[in-house]
């Protein structure tokens, strides 16, 4: 479940910076790859429609990396194993 | 006993430019007829052949800039933005993205039925979802993203 999750965000990061998959790193910083918080804001929308949730925007702070969103979803998908 | 009806707010062209900061000729919104704070609005441009794009847009052939249309609905969602929440931010008037399509042409004489529906609020921004009917006939739908100009 965590890998789908990823590769969802890691193909939406890579569209929206216009980079390729490939260049980007689970762990890498989302704001020096150059995403702005309108994009982050973005991503989230297409986290709750994807998965069917509910995000408040107070956890677009947790947006810092693809493998920190991905646990973020994580922990909504899975709340007693987060 | 008959249901009760819900009244729905209005605003006039004098609010509508109270609230945006938009100036002749870039204020795209003539009334919002409709709104649902925190949810959605309804709003009415009408686009007569004195618009200033016609000049150009084409001088034998009037069409009403799709850009323009858009520029309508992103005017649509920040209007909708400001009237939602109570968050104490600037405004959200910068377009971040736009996902649009432009699906018949709109000529003078036309009015624009705009239907914005809020999706999403942020700190630093919103994104809607809009629709453009005339007569009833869709000619333009987007998803947009607006920013308040300020950096992550």
């Amino acid at each position: 479940m965590r890998q789908e999750i990823t590769a969802l965000l890691k193909g939406e990061v890579a569209r929206m910076i216009e980079a390729p998959e490939s260049s980007i790193d689970d762990s890498a910083d989302l704001a020096a790859l150059g995403m702005d918080s309108l994009q982050a804001l973005q991503l989230l929308v297409l986290i709750e429609r994807t998965y069917e949730l509910q995000i408040g925007e107070e956890e677009l702070q947790q947006f810092t990396s693809i493998g920190a969103v991905a646990d973020l979803v994580m922990s909504y998908l899975v709340p007693a194993k987060a | 006993m008959a249901p009760s009806i819900t009244q729905l707010e209005t605003l006039n062209f004098e609010q509508v430019r109270g609230l945006l900061a938009h100036r002749f000729p870039f204020l795209m919104i003539d009334r919002v007829m409709e709104l649902e704070r925190d949810k959605r609005l309804r709003a009415l441009k009408h686009v007569t052949g004195n618009e200033l794009c016609f000049v150009g847009h084409f001088p034998d052939h009037a069409i009403f800039p799709g850009v323009l249309i858009l520029e309508a609905m992103a005017q649509s969602v920040s209007l909708l933005d400001l009237l939602s929440g109570e968050r104490n931010r600037p405004p959200a008037k910068y377009l971040g993205s736009a996902n649009a399509k432009f699906l018949a042409p709109v000529v003078p004489g036309d009015s624009l039925e705009i239907e914005a529906v809020l999706i999403k609020q942020a700190i630093r921004g919103v994104i809607g979802s809009v629709h453009v009917y005339v007569q009833g006939k869709i000619v333009a739908r987007a998803e947009i993203a607006l920013g308040t100009g300020e950096s992550i």
